[in-house]
């Protein structure tokens, strides 16, 4: 086991390091902080976009270095020490970004990556819906055949930063409504066409939701992704690489830092025993994500273990949270410092055993993989 | 930065398991460990021993948790560890006094992360077990893993188990590292965020901590699913959990231990920039 980055890692922390010092970055981080309401990061990602270090593990050709999985971790890690939210990053580059390098024709990558790596366009995730949360197989949204497509009907629910994006990666029905896992199809929606209507639902967390209806959206046939009828295995697969646990581990290590920093001695001594338990389990999530990724890098990938990763790093991260908020009194709701960060993970840990697959779908998943049970 | 086991570790892995398949719980597995060559494992070959690291000791450690063996293994890395004379002894096959004094200093790390290891696997054995026999044993119709209940405690107890290995690993990993020295150029080099350069001292303490605690939970849940067999004389999984409450304490009782813990990170310095952006981000009057 080697735990210590290589040369060529910390050569590009160092990078992205000095591009986060750049005046134009700070800027753009600072009037994040100004503003009211939830922010707008696209500023933000393009001035980070435009020094080329947001998808480090593309190839050059599409806006990357050519690095591998791991130098995600690198770029995540100092994206977040920073304080840039990740939401845009994570959706765009490595959810939306990860499947089109998987599955998109050289015609979708050339088209979309270099703007995703860019900055210069962003990408939602448009999964849920309705009746169908963590039994994705129950979606219903119809995507019926016209001449050079489809026409995509339906509505999708709890996708962050909507509003924002330029398009949008969606599971749609194509086949027999009758049938789960047949029919299913990966088509990427222009969030900008007639018949996309985008409406905010309100969460406890800073970030809100989007209710995304679609009626009779047309996509064209260079927008499906995979040979139509068969997403269920792209889908499931892009589910399982979410779920390396990096953004959760550094959420956890962020609340916990916040919360540790703002302690004084007096609190301290009371709570030194939680401090060293959190602090291990912060720690945990870190290096299970690093090892979710390191399977990833070797092309040995294995979702019962990226599993194991969600479940640990978000639960984690939430128990951080709920140890930060109670130490600091979150029902005080304080508007500035340490105490507001720890109050905004307070309300943000709930979501964290929810989204990317419920912290009980994590356990199915694992408990299914267990030799010598009859599961 | 590769935190996967490498070639030797897998390979070491597999032939102790191999060399340890039989034994029987709290067997005495000295002359069997001689034979494998592995006493001198981590000790130097000036001393007669081969000269790997705590990372490959962790390895041999877990692998005797996982069939409860009552080793001489961890006790003769610490008797190796008070003298050239000792190693060359216990590298031959001497075997170690029963009684030592209490190791301390970097003696008491190494100690104490090959503690926690030999507890990983312990409750890595229990939870064998017990998938092996939930998924054989059949009540209202089906195995007793069917049920959601059962199968979610054996999957959190593995995802337990797991985070308790890589706190394990990554404390010898810095115990090896500490001994080696770090070359020049680690000094030009950005420390890494969150600190991922941590200190031994503090890496060892929580493993074992976890460990401890992760051990005495997982083998009585395995226990438990064992039913009232479980507790019989027959039953192996009640040598481990025996064990798992004798080994956790060894060297330090957990409550103490996660004080010491918390003590070290309050000692460690924050961050600035990371506090500054907190700072920066938490203005934000509106929400
Ligand atoms: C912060 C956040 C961001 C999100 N972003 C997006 C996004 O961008 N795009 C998108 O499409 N979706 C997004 N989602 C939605 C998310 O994917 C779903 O909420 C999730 O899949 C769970 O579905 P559900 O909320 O309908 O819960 P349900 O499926 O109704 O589950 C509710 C509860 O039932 C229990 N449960 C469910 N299944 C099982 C089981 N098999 N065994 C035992 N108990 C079970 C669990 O306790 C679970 O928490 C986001 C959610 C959150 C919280």
């Amino acid at each position: 086991m080697d735990f210590g980055f290589d040369s060529h890692q910390s050569r590009l922390r160092a990078r992205v390091r000095a591009v986060l010092a750049t005046p134009g970055v700070r800027r753009a981080i600072d009037d994040l902080a100004a503003g009211a309401g939830e922010p707008d990061e696209r500023p933000l990602y393009r001035a980070i976009g435009a020094a080329g270090v947001l998808a480090p593990d593309w190839p050059a050709e599409f806006g990357g270095l050519d690095g591998g999985p791991m130098s995600v971790a690198v770029v995540a890690e100092e994206l977040s020490r920073a304080g840039v939210p990740d939401t845009l990053h994570i959706n765009t580059v490595q959810i939306v970004g990860s499947v089109l390098r998987a599955i998109g024709t050289a015609d979708q990558q050339r088209r979309w990556l270099p703007r995703f790596a860019g900055g210069e366009r962003f990408a939602c995730v448009l999964y849920t819906e309705p009746e169908a949360g963590s039994d994705l197989a129950a979606l219903t949204t119809r995507a019926e055949p016209v001449p050079g497509g489809y026409r995509v009907s339906g509505t999708k629910i709890y996708s962050l930063k909507a509003a924002l994006c330029d398009v949008a990666l969606a599971a749609v029905r194509t086949g027999d409504p009758a049938s789960r896992y047949d029919g299913i199809t990966l088509v990427l929606i222009d969030l900008h066409a007639p018949g996309v209507r985008a409406t905010r639902i309100p969460s406890l967390a800073d970030e809100h939701f989007h209710r995304v209806d679609l009626d009779a959206v047309f996509v064209p046939e260079s927008d499906v992704l995979g040979a139509p009828g068969a997403g269920w295995a792209a889908l499931t697969t892009a589910l399982a690489m979410e779920r390396t646990g990096l953004d959760y581990a550094l959420k956890a290590a962020r609340w916990y830092d916040t919360a540790r920093g703002g302690l004084t001695p007096g609190d301290a001594a009371d709570s030194l025993a939680d401090l060293g338990r959190h602090g291990a389990s912060a720690d945990a999530a870190r290096l299970l994500a690093w090892a979710a990724l390191a399977r990833l890098e070797e092309d040995r990938f294995d979702p019962v273990f990226a599993a194991m990763a969600k479940l640990h790093t978000s639960e984690s991260a939430a128990a951080v949270a709920e140890w930060g908020a109670a130490l600091r009194g979150a029902a005080t709701a304080p508007t500035t410092g340490p105490a507001r960060c720890l109050e905004s993970a307070w309300r943000e840990a709930p979501g964290l055993t929810i989204s990317a697959g419920v912290s009980e779908v994590m356990l199915e998943l694992i408990a299914g993989s267990l030799s010598g049970s009859a599961r | 930065m590769r935190p996967l086991p490498d070639a030797l570790q897998d390979e070491l892995r597999a032939a102790l398991r191999q060399a340890l398949r039989g034994v029987p719980p709290r067997g005495d597995v000295h002359d069997l460990l001689g034979r494998l060559g592995l006493h001198g494992l981590e000790i130097a070959p000036a001393a007669g021993g081969l000269g790997l690291g705590l990372s490959y000791g962790v390895v041999v450690a877990e692998e005797l948790g996982r069939v409860a063996a009552c080793d001489t293994y961890r006790s003769g890395c610490l008797a190796a560890e008070t003298g050239p004379a000792a190693a060359a002894g216990v590298a031959a096959g001497a075997r170690p006094p029963a009684t030592a004094p209490p190791p301390a200093g970097g003696a008491l790390v190494r100690a104490r992360i090959r503690q926690a290891a030999y507890l990983v696997g312990l409750a890595a054995g229990a939870h064998d077990l017990a998938v092996r026999r939930s998924g054989e044993r059949h009540q209202f119709g089906r195995p007793i893993a069917a049920f959601q209940a059962t199968g979610f405690a054996l999957a959190a107890d593995l995802v337990r188990i797991e985070e308790v290995r890589l706190l394990t690993a990554y404390a010898a990993w810095l115990a090896d590292r500490d001994a080696a020295g770090s070359p020049d150029s680690a000094a030009a080099q950005p420390r890494a965020w969150p600190p991922a350069d941590g200190e031994p001292d503090l890496a060892a303490i929580q493993a074992l901590a976890a460990a401890a605690e992760a051990a005495t939970g997982v083998t009585r849940r395995a226990l438990h699913l064992h039913g009232t067999y479980g507790l019989t004389g027959d039953a192996a999984i009640q040598h481990y959990y025996r064990l798992a409450g004798t080994e956790a304490t060894r060297w330090g009782q957990p409550a103490a231990l996660w004080r010491a813990a918390g003590h070290r990170r309050l000692a460690s310095a924050p961050d600035t920039e990371h506090t500054t952006a907190v700072l920066a981000a938490a203005g934000k009057g509106e929400r």
